[in-house]
């Protein structure tokens, strides 16, 4: 894997399909199925991943050191394949929160201006 | 009954279907997560059957379609821009050896003219009519090449330096523009073999300013350090060249106003270190093309 010494707030704004990913690995590590079906329930079907979009940003997230494997094993809720799982990295972590702030920052401007109602 | 040995066929046509697919992709990267891209396709085969019958399988199909197009022509992009910037690379670190070689021709004739070693080397480097194109090329084409093996520098550890990439970026450009554009009218107004002072200080500037910027990013270097060694020449090949470059404007302007040549081994020493630096840079650019830097 690549090294390397990007800083937090130079991956910011994520592409949905990221932020969703590394969103869904915040609770622990998850193979790629997992990740796609989670992704599905959080946006209520919005964000659309295929297993295309979905092991093309895992390459380049793989790559950007913001996710990890963990191991290959067998999932037991579903079949006797052996899935890779991934997780976390703490880069990852620390770029998940950041833009999560970002996005609260982008609710309050829309608070603020009277477009959103909604109590959060 | 029935119903089982319809949910496997049509899965296992829909699988046999979308391996097919895959075989579209970049071969690395069919290699790398193919497997588990059909897994995961087959996965959801079975939840979309299982939930929603052939209905669930068609609407499947649609979303899967439509992923496939836009990831196919992703990957293939992301796989030729890397194609292309590995050559980019490789080709701009022959360019930098060429370059910083180049002027030292032009600069060793210039910082040696009245001494005995300029007998042998820089009178006949400039008087000599067949070699006289070596000190044009040092003199008009060179700092260019230096500029362009900046940009391959630029591209190769760019993404390491953060903010500081583009300092150099915009250096090279500067450089690489206010030579090609006082070079071109010098050349129209008034030709190869004589120089104007005022397109010479120019021209120089633009150098100078590029080897400035060419030193700031190589502080960043230094401190990120993404080469396991010799990451100060970038610093060296900058800090070398302004220091000097001093020495190199009194006697160019000691010539054009007095038409008197003074020696100065102290330029031509930076000079030397400068560009053995450069020549490092280049020699590393060209032999590591495919160091890759990847942003989500």
């Amino acid at each position: 894997m690549t090294e390397t010494s990007q800083t937090p707030e130079e991956f910011l704004p994520l592409t949905p399909a990221v932020f969703n990913i590394l969103l869904t690995l915040a609770d622990g590590e998850k193979h790629g199925y997992g990740i796609m079906l989670e992704v599905d329930a959080n946006t209520n079907g919005q964000v659309l991943m295929g297993p295309g979009t979905l092991y093309g940003s895992i390459k380049r997230m793989l790559q950007a050191d913001l996710i990890e494997e963990s191991d290959e094993r067998v999932d037991p809720e579903m079949d006797d394949q052996r899935r890779r799982y991934y997780r976390l990295t703490d880069l990852g972590k620390r770029v998940l929160r950041m833009e999560a702030e970002r996005l609260v920052s982008q609710i309050q401007i829309a608070k603020a201006k009277r477009i959103l109602t909604v109590h959060l | 009954m029935r119903n089982t040995t319809l949910h496997h066929s049509s899965v296992r046509f829909s699988v046999r279907i979308y391996k097919v697919l895959l075989s579209a992709y970049p071969a690395e990267f069919q290699k790398q997560y193919g497997s588990d891209m059909l897994q995961v396709f087959q996965d959801h085969c079975l939840h979309s059957f299982r939930a929603n019958g052939t209905d669930g399988m068609i609407s499947l199909w649609g979303v899967t379609l439509i992923d496939f197009i836009q990831s196919l022509v992703t990957e293939h992009i992301q796989k030729e821009i890397y194609m292309t910037k590995s050559k980019w690379i490789r080709l701009s670190g022959w360019l930098l050896v060429a370059g910083a070689i180049g002027f030292l021709f032009w600069l060793f004739p210039v910082a040696f003219h009245t001494t005995t070693f300029s007998f042998y080397i820089s009178d006949f480097l400039l008087r000599h009519p067949s070699l006289d194109m070596v000190f044009i090329f040092g003199n008009h084409v060179a700092p260019i090449l230096i500029g362009l093996g900046l940009l391959g520098l630029y591209v190769q550890y760019g993404e390491l330096t953060g903010a500081n990439k583009y300092i150099l970026l915009f250096g090279a450009l500067a450089g690489i523009s206010t030579f090609l554009a006082t070079g071109l009218i010098q050349i129209l107004t008034l030709g190869f073999s004589t120089m104007r002072i005022a397109h010479l200080y120019t021209s120089l500037g633009g150098v100078f300013f590029m080897f400035l910027c060419l030193a700031i990013f190589g502080i960043q270097m230094l401190i990120k350090r993404p080469r396991p060694k010799w990451n100060g020449l970038e610093l060296i090949a900058g800090c070398t060249w302004i220091a000097v470059s001093p020495i190199l404007i009194w006697i160019l302007s000691l010539h054009f106003y007095t038409q008197n040549w003074l020696p100065s081994f102290v330029l031509v020493a930076g000079y030397f270190v400068s560009t053995t630096a450069l020549v490092m840079l280049g020699i590393d650019l060209q032999a590591n093309p495919n160091q890759e830097i990847v942003t989500a």
